[in-house]
């Protein structure tokens, strides 16, 4: 027992409830440290399945779990660890319509999720409830992580980034690749600051921003004030209910597959478009460089969103294109970007590649 | 006479290295701040909307100003989980 927290602090630790939204990279070190230090009740959100590329850092899945929804591969794995902690799972998306009703019956909540859409609405409905947000985020070999919290008087998500950026703007889906451990450094960070609020010691990461860079192994601590005209929780907020924001980087789950959005193709689809250059529409590979080395298509044409402002004039507007990334989300939001841009025929290959190796190319690496 | 300018996250691949110094004869506001590294680095112009900058460790805002001296760091937002 370390005198810091003592009989009292332990107590505290037991009777916290804990939300994590996301369990994935960050959500795997975050609940499996929270459920072994004891915490009272700990909540899982996620929509997703295990899939094979996950378990280089999501340790709360193994090899045996992969297609079974990850609240579940959760919920085995933290009761092994700890079978007094109560788990109680949320196998949904968080939407504008329930954030507030999932968040509610927990004391502190942790953002470990992947996209900007749900940081927001996490940053949003937390602030709305006077919740603790723990906040982490990663890219390739770099992280970040904060305490967002107002009502401590902190500051909030949107204190920083009053706005999502606008779509093309940013490679919001970190699929291009992420160091494997990174999420467990940045993950355990948060859990740390979990358990100091949860057992009220310490100083919290309120009003400062700790970047990590594992190239440089390096931490910097940015301070961050809370922003008086924020429009969440300034003076004068313009925000006071929840909004959703486009889902660019929403896996869709195997059974959403057949209900496929308007603007999405089959690989059937790619396949004809292929094989008959007389149908006049080319098929896009619109992943970044290391994920083209790794397996791609022939026949492809080959544009990394990350070029796609230097390269835009070498798509025209009146060309028939069916784009596709790793598993459909970069591609979905390439699509909705063209289409604001006057592109007529554009259309998103459901599944991305991990569809197509299903399909017709087993052997090929899925990365 | 210059600043030390830090790229985080996606912007190293935009501006192409990690860091850079940049030049400061005299204080500039953050507008002149963008011009002077977008005339360097033409790529960042996309990122430009989504970064916010710090200086000397500590976020700032439109009003601004950098000096000789002065450590900006370039921190654009990600979402990765």
């Amino acid at each position: 027992m370390l005198p810091e927290v003592g009989l009292e602090g332990q107590r505290k630790i037991c009777s916290t409830s804990v939300l994590c939204i996301g369990a994935g990279g960050l959500g795997s070190p975050i609940a499996m440290y929270l459920a072994a230090a004891g915490i009272g009740r700990i909540g899982i959100l996620d929509f997703d399945v295990v899939d094979e590329t996950n378990l280089q850092r999501q340790l709360l899945h193994g090899t045996s779990d992969i297609g079974r929804p990850k609240t579940e591969s959760a919920r085995d794995t933290l009761r092994e660890l700890n079978p007094l902690v109560e788990v109680q799972l949320h196998r949904e998306r968080i939407t504008s319509a329930n954030a507030l009703d999932l968040i509610r019956p927990y004391d502190i909540v942790v953002d470990g999720t992947d996209n900007f859409p749900t940081r927001y609405l996490t940053n949003d409905a937390c602030v709305l409830l006077r919740k603790p947000n723990v906040y982490g985020s990663i890219f390739r070999f770099e992280g970040q992580a904060s305490v967002f919290a107002p009502h401590l008087g902190g500051p909030c998500y949107r204190c920083l980034y009053p706005e999502p950026p606008p779509p093309g703007s940013v490679p919001s889906c970190a699929e291009g690749g992420v160091l494997g451990v990174l999420p467990g450094m940045i993950g355990c960070i948060q859990a740390t600051e979990i358990l100091k609020l949860a057992a009220g010691i310490g100083t919290p990461l309120l009003g400062r921003l700790l970047a990590y860079d594992a190239l440089e192994m390096k931490f910097r601590e940015l301070r961050l004030r809370r922003d008086p005209k924020c429009p969440l929780c300034g003076e004068q907020p313009t925000i006071t209910e929840l909004t959703d924001y486009e889902p660019f980087c929403a896996t869709p789950p195997p059974e959403e597959m057949k209900n496929m959005h308007p603007d999405e193709v089959s690989v059937a689809d790619m396949k004809r478009a292929l094989d008959d250059a007389s149908l006049g529409i080319q098929v896009v590979d619109c992943r970044e460089p290391s994920e083209y080395a790794a397996a791609h298509v022939p026949g492809v044409m080959f544009l990394p969103l990350s070029e796609l402002q230097l390269r835009l004039d070498e798509l025209k507007p009146e060309q028939g294109y069916y784009i596709h990334c790793r598993s459909g989300g970069r591609s979905m939001k390439l699509v909705q970007f063209l289409k604001q841009n006057g592109f007529k025929n554009v259309k998103s290959v459901a599944g991305g590649i991990h569809a197509w190796a299903d399909a017709y190319d087993p052997n090929m690496p899925k990365v | 006479m210059i600043m030390r300018i830090l790229f985080f996250a996606q912007l190293k691949d935009g501006a192409g290295c990690s860091s850079f110094e940049l030049p400061a004869p005299a204080p500039m506001n953050a507008e002149q701040l963008w011009i002077a590294l977008l005339k360097q680095f033409p790529a960042l112009a996309d990122h430009r909307p989504a970064v916010r900058l710090a200086k000397n460790s500590e976020y700032v805002g439109p009003e601004a100003m950098f000096a000789d001296g002065d450590e900006v760091a370039l921190i654009p937002p990600v979402s990765g989980g």
